[in-house]
């Protein structure tokens, strides 16, 4: 029975066939209405038994942790699984983080994510809950709060990860999203390989600049890449751009850039000014405007122009200063904690761009 | 750190780049207020730095005192972006920082003179150059867009020639918005927008007011500006309006300067800077027109920039979110040529069209009539 405006116990699966992108292969396949679930346990996939779980609430409840495998009609794919939930709602939306090895991508998802469980995205009118709750539970337990809350520094992403990293269900008064984030290694970002496939299906892009690459702004623990002077180009930056918009002049995925890592920069105006202010609840286009143009002529003030490529050549795109520390690790743990700044700035403005948040307003952001 | 044993100190320089400093000869700690300690230290080739520190104990009991190393590091960071080269003696010198560790700490060159509150009373012929000095100090940190927030006897020192500020511990950058709870209530330290806070953000005027009360201090042994129509015409006409509120009010200290009949010259901004930063802006808004060619909604306008360090193009916001108004203003309507057929306004050629109309009816009325 399909109800489409009415979930008491939650979301269900479609019973109507509904055709489904793969985010991790690509493949388009027709969800299956009465398909096999299956649950983590541990490393492992078992199939869910339904048949004989016949209470609506309980179903919903069990569906909600569930998840499918994907046919990979394709076959080039090793097995990869996609929530319960995923077709259930509006078209999913892929997030890529973009970025170079020690960009500090890990370490913004994971304040993001925090800051979102934290209900920093409330006050714009946005509720989120897990897609996966499995998944979600265990990023938080292994990547955000040992960074969050115990001050502890990533490690870096094993490269050769192919699926999302977390995927929550994001709520506005335009209706309901998957929103999965893909966390892939800076390494496998700069090759032309099955890992970055995604990208060809990502919905939006948070591009992220590491100062130590594209400002010559190093750390013992970050050094520059080039002795003697500074490597002027990013190659994950160059790879993903080159993946995208098939050959057209703008590519029409909308992105924001990141100035990644601002505590470095703290001091200097205006990065001084911007990482002071905090979320005010309303998207404010004009004020995102105003901090795309002072971070891209920062930018260009450095000569860091292959890290502005994608404002270039994606037509909505933002620039943000962000740090999701706030502050340099000293051996492996920030002594004095972590204090993310404006991580959700660049999220907020996507999905601005991407409808989430709706309205005359939102809808200017990364426009005029 | 015994007083000869080595130590390298990692720190971030005025550009923020990383450098190490291997210092071995140092004083004793001595006590800045607020838990911060200070104590000079001397590398192998002589260079001789002041290191203000927090120990461990003191940020993980008290962490809010580091924010007041982070304003000393962001004084000094937009003093030293103003003044690149040419550095003024009127206010300290930030070398560098490494607010992270365990230990944050800034670096500063050696201050000159002593507090005024330890120099002895300024003779008469002293007066002049002190206040030509402390007013060029004030010059200097509008032009650098920052606001001490604290000047007083103890931040304020003397050497004879010139004044220099310092401890930024309480500074805040023009346009930040004001904090809630600021700062002490010490004699001196009364800088008046504190007091009665009457704008929302901090303005150059904030240090209008200590700056007054220093000059009186110093010319009259009183700090009571209360009686300041009783003192000398020369004193009166210099601090006209300096203790008026709101601070936005008061006097600049261009202005003040010019009371005395001066106007030091400062060194030149970077010009390279400002036009790389300048094209940096155009290059972003013709980009952003040729993606959007078709928006409507007009480019907004781009609040100008106050003095700062590095004279970036636009701010954000000065206002706290709290103190914004919740509409957004609408954008300005179209303008039209002035018309006869459009409605509402009165203008010069309505009426002269109206007198002509009723001319002619006139006429006609004339002709028809028998």
């Amino acid at each position: 029975m399909t109800r489409p405006n009415s979930r008491p116990f939650g979301p269900v699966p479609p019973t109507a066939a509904r055709t489904v992108r793969c985010p991790i292969c690509l493949d388009t396949f027709a969800w299956p209405a009465d398909g096999v679930f299956y649950e983590r346990n541990g490393a492992e996939f078992l199939p869910v038994d339904l048949t004989a779980v016949t209470d609506e609430r309980k179903r919903a409840d069990i569906l909600r942790s569930a998840l499918l495998r994907c046919p990979n009609p394709s076959k080039d794919s090793t097995t990869h699984y996609l929530p319960a939930v995923y077709a259930s709602y509006a078209k999913p939306l892929v997030i890529g983080m973009v970025g170079g090895s020690s960009s500090g991508k890990s370490h913004l998802l994971a304040a993001m994510i925090a800051a979102i469980e934290a209900g920093e995205l409330l006050p714009y009118g946005l509720t989120c809950r897990p897609v996966d709750f499995n998944l979600h539970n265990e990023f938080l337990q292994s990547r955000a709060r040992p960074f969050t809350m115990h001050g502890k520094k990533l490690e870096a992403t094993k490269e050769g990860v192919t699926s999302y990293a977390d995927a929550l269900l994001v709520s506005s008064s335009a209706g309901t999203w998957p929103v999965a984030f893909f966390d892939i290694a800076g390494g496998d970002l700069g090759k032309v390989g099955k890992t970055g496939r995604f990208l060809a299906g990502a919905g939006g892009l948070i591009f992220v600049v590491n100062p130590s690459m594209a400002l010559g702004m190093s750390t013992d623990e970050d050094p520059s890449p080039a002795v003697g002077g500074i490597d002027r180009s990013d190659d994950a930056f160059a790879t993903v751009l080159g993946r995208l918009g098939g050959g057209a002049r703008l590519i029409d995925v909308p992105a924001a850039i990141v100035l990644n890592k601002s505590d470095r920069l703290r001091f200097l105006p205006p990065v001084d000014s911007w990482l002071r202010l905090t979320g005010t609840g309303q998207v404010d286009a004009d004020q995102i405007r105003a901090e795309s143009r002072d971070a891209y002529a920062f930018l260009h003030l450095h000569n860091a122009r292959a890290w502005l490529r994608p404002f270039h050549e994606c037509r909505s795109c933002t620039l943000h200063f962000v740090s999701a520390t706030g502050a340099e690790a000293v051996g492996g743990v920030f002594p004095r904690g972590v204090r993310p700044r404006r991580v959700l700035e660049p999220l907020i403005a996507l999905m601005a761009m991407v409808g989430i948040i709706s309205g005359p307003e939102a809808a200017e952001v990364g426009k005029r | 750190m015994s007083e000869n044993a080595e130590q390298k100190l990692g720190y971030r320089d005025q550009h923020g780049r990383h450098r190490t400093l291997t210092v071995r000869h140092g004083t004793a700690p001595t006590p800045t207020g607020s838990g911060i300690l200070a104590r000079s230290l001397t590398s192998d080739d002589g260079v001789t730095v002041v290191k203000k520190w927090l120990p461990a104990d003191v940020v993980s009991e008290q962490a809010w005192l580091c924010d007041l190393l982070e304003n000393e590091a962001r004084a000094g960071m937009r003093l030293a972006g103003r003044f690149p080269v040419d550095y003024p003696a009127e206010v300290t010198h930030l070398i560098g920082y490494d607010l992270d560790g365990e230990e944050p700490f800034v670096l500063l060159a050696p201050a000159r003179g002593k507090p005024l509150a330890a120099a002895h009373q300024l003779l008469v012929d002293e007066q002049l150059r002190f206040q030509v000095s402390l007013l060029k100090g004030l010059l200097i940190l509008a032009e650098a867009g920052t606001v001490h927030g604290n000047l007083s006897p103890t931040t304020v020192r003397w050497d004879g020639v010139a004044v220099q500020i310092g401890d930024f511990f309480h500074s805040a950058a023009v346009g930040d918005a004001r904090p809630l709870r600021s700062l002490r209530s010490s004699p001196m330290g009364s800088a008046a927008g504190v007091r009665q806070p009457t704008t929302s953000t901090v303005t150059t005027g904030d240090d209008v007011w200590a700056v007054g009360l220093l000059i009186l201090h110093q010319a009259t042994g009183s700090t009571d500006h209360a009686d300041l129509a009783n003192r000398g015409p020369a004193l009166r006409a210099l601090l006209e309006d300096v203790f008026t509120e709101p601070a936005h009010r008061r006097p600049t200290a261009a202005v003040l300067l010019r009371r005395l009949g001066t106007a030091p010259q400062l060194p030149a901004r970077d010009e390279h800077m400002a036009r790389t930063i300048a094209e940096g802006q155009r290059m972003f808004d013709r980009v952003l027109a040729e993606k959007w060619p078709t928006s409507n909604r007009p480019a907004p306008p781009m609040p100008s920039m106050p003095p700062s360090a590095t004279p970036m193009p636009s701010r954000p916001p000065r206002r706290p979110a709290a103190d914004r108004p919740t509409g957004r203003p609408l954008p300005p309507e179209p303008t039209k040529p002035a018309s006869a057929s459009s409605g509402g306004l009165v203008t010069p050629a309505r009426i002269v069209l109206f007198l002509i109309v009723a001319l002619l009816a006139l006429i006609v009325v004339v002709l028809v009539l028998p």
